[in-house]
């Protein structure tokens, strides 16, 4: 019997741990807690980070921003979302300004600390974090229905 | 009164916790204690014991507090934790600029076409007659490229070229000049002047060749004083945004302007300041990129204008056109078709199809890709004849190599084979180093 309890609760720690180590390496998308956006699909948020869709669905506009180069939440939403690297991504913006498609490039944000200041003090404002990082500060968006640390969530720091 | 147990206990408790208040009471205790509470019966050498480890323990009380004082010390003089300062809000205007240049050289069997802009050899140099050399050095376009944000929903674009003319003189266009507002996703607004939203290059490209693969626009699509054929440029009003259709992608377009100007007075196509008639030329269009098809873009459009060409019959303009696009970090294939309907007033119509199909894979820091350019400008339009001295058949592939030496400089090499009416087939080689900065 006592062997069984072991067991047992050597299975929930375990199973607790891994929880908080899929959730730190989940990227979560962060926004203001005012803002509207809860959810989205990876394409949409494909979208919304590549500025092709401006706004959200209270009509507040996105503000994009990009963590720190060399950041591997930085790394990751380059692979997973926008799928260029740091040149790549560098000649897009530039472009996607030059043909007038949007009006700047996004704003560059430096630790989890500033992300979530970022989203929290800016409306439209959108970032991500490592999933450990986000607090009750900012709004985690579920991304294809899933929030960070859960089975099947699509965006992960490698 | 404590007895020695109780004294013990006491002594354990100071020793645990080193609160300096039992100490002291355990302290007053045992000073007081040989002479009002310790029993006579008393060991005196435990007492001596007793005292000394009370002794030791104060020692190491008092070494304690000091190292405590100390402590409080460093963290009062440690700075404060640092805040984040707060993000200054947007300020406007908020001016960002933007150079692009290349410089090339071009050598071909034939002479340069000096109406080309540097982008390689233009496709037809009328007779052979114009002057020019078969190969020169050349500098390229210098392009200045401003834009500024007056407000959350609107900005102004200006793109201003230097480049070198047909004497050999620099001079300086403005080939960008708009205050775009963009209230909504569906609805945006430009005023000025414009690349017109016909097929994808002329949106995606514009004078900066730096973020070209090739060398060279497709000649067709050269810019109107450089021989293209198709309007590039107008002056006049743009409405443009996302329709809501889901996984489609659907954006629209749709262009008012002056459209362009057929004269050979040697004035401007693109009618910047003065319309030569009160026709307006529109243009629409949609382009969808649709979920399913990630790097994906098609779209359509149709272009309209009535022109009246210089000692020509007011001629009506339709230009449809279609496009389809892959591009993705490895990839780039464009296949752009425009078919160009002119139709003088009471005289007979005429049809002059073209496009161009561009293959492009990326090997890290090279691309290598390749095109091929179809042109059949009407022999019988005197646009083309009489004016642009365009007409007739002209097609031929183009292979050319780019390697990418950093994120801001890329060295192109480009041959162009090209195949013309009345004209010795024709080659040329053009070297480019186009850069932004």
């Amino acid at each position: 019997m006592k062997k069984l309890i072991l067991i047992a609760l050597v299975a929930v720690l375990g199973f607790g741990a891994v929880r908080a180590q899929d959730k730190n390496a989940d990227l979560a998308i962060i926004v203001g807690k005012a803002s509207a956006l809860d959810s989205v699909t990876t394409a949409e948020l494909t979208k919304i980070l590549r500025a092709e869709k401006a706004k959200g669905a209270d009509g507040v506009k996105f503000t994009l921003s990009m963590r720190e180069a060399g950041s591997p939440e930085r790394a990751a939403i380059l692979s997973s979302v926008y799928s260029m690297n740091e040149a790549e991504f560098a000649k897009f913006f530039l472009q996607a300004t030059f043909t007038g498609a949007v009006q700047s490039a996004p704003r560059q944000i430096s630790g989890a600390a500033g992300a979530k200041q970022f989203v929290s003090g800016t409306p439209g404002g959108i970032c991500y974090v490592r999933g450990s990082d986000a607090d009750d500060s900012v709004k985690v968006v579920k991304v294809d229905g899933k929030l960070p640390g859960e089975a099947g969530y699509p965006l992960k720091i490698k | 009164m404590k007895n020695a147990t109780g004294l013990k206990h006491e002594l354990r408790m100071t020793g645990r916790s080193g609160g300096s208040l039992l100490l002291a009471a355990a302290l007053a205790v045992c000073q007081l204690a040989p002479a009002q509470s310790v029993p006579p019966s008393a060991d005196p050498d435990a007492l001596a014991k007793l005292i000394q480890r009370l002794d030791a323990q104060d020692e190491k009380i008092k070494s304690q507090d000091a190292e405590l004082k100390d402590l409080r010390t460093k963290v009062s003089a440690a700075p404060a934790p640092e805040v984040m300062p707060a993000l200054p809000p947007p300020s406007f205007p908020s001016l960002q600029f933007h150079g692009f240049g290349d410089i090339d050289y071009v050598a071909a069997n034939r002479k340069n076409n000096i109406n080309a802009q540097t982008t390689g050899v233009n496709y037809n140099n009328p007779g052979g007659s114009a002057a020019g050399t078969s190969s020169s050095f050349m500098l390229g376009e210098f392009d200045l490229f401003f834009t500024s944000q007056l407000a959350e929903n609107l900005d102004i674009m200006n793109e201003d070229v230097i480049s070198a003319g047909t004497d050999n003189h620099t001079g300086i266009d403005i080939e960008r000049l708009a205050v775009q507002w963009r209230p909504k996703d569906w609805f945006n607004v430009e005023f000025g002047r414009f690349h017109t939203a016909m097929g994808y290059y002329n949106t995606a490209f514009h004078h900066g060749t730096w973020f070209q693969t090739a060398a060279a626009r497709p000649s067709f699509l050269e810019y109107e004083d450089s021989g293209g054929l198709v309007p590039v440029h107008t002056v006049g009003l743009s409405i443009h945004g996302n329709l809501p259709s889901g996984k489609w992608n659907l954006a629209y377009f749709f262009e008012v302007g002056n459209g362009r100007s057929y004269n050979n007075t040697g004035s401007n196509p693109v009618q910047n300041l003065i319309d030569g008639n009160n026709f307006k030329s529109v243009n629409v269009g949609l382009i969808a990129k649709p979920d399913w098809f990630p790097g994906g873009q098609f779209g359509a459009g149709l272009y309209h204008d009535t022109v009246t060409p210089d000692g020509l019959a007011r001629t009506d303009e339709l230009i449809p056109n279609a496009h389809i696009i892959y591009h993705n970090s490895t990839w780039e294939l464009m296949l752009e078709g425009f078919l160009i309907r002119h139709q003088p007033k009471h005289e007979q119509t005429h049809y002059s199809p073209m496009a161009y199909a561009q293959l492009g894979r990326k090997f890290g820091l090279w691309t290598p890709y390749a095109r091929f350019t179809y042109v059949n400008a009407s022999r019988n339009d005197l646009i083309y004849t009489a004016i642009l001295g365009r007409g007739g058949l002209h097609y031929g592939p183009s292979i050319g190599l780019r390697y990418d030496v950093s994120a801001y400089l890329a060295l192109k090499a480009q041959y162009d084979y090209m195949v013309d009416t009345g004209q010795k087939d024709g080659s040329a080689l053009t070297l480019q180093a186009a850069f932004t900065f």
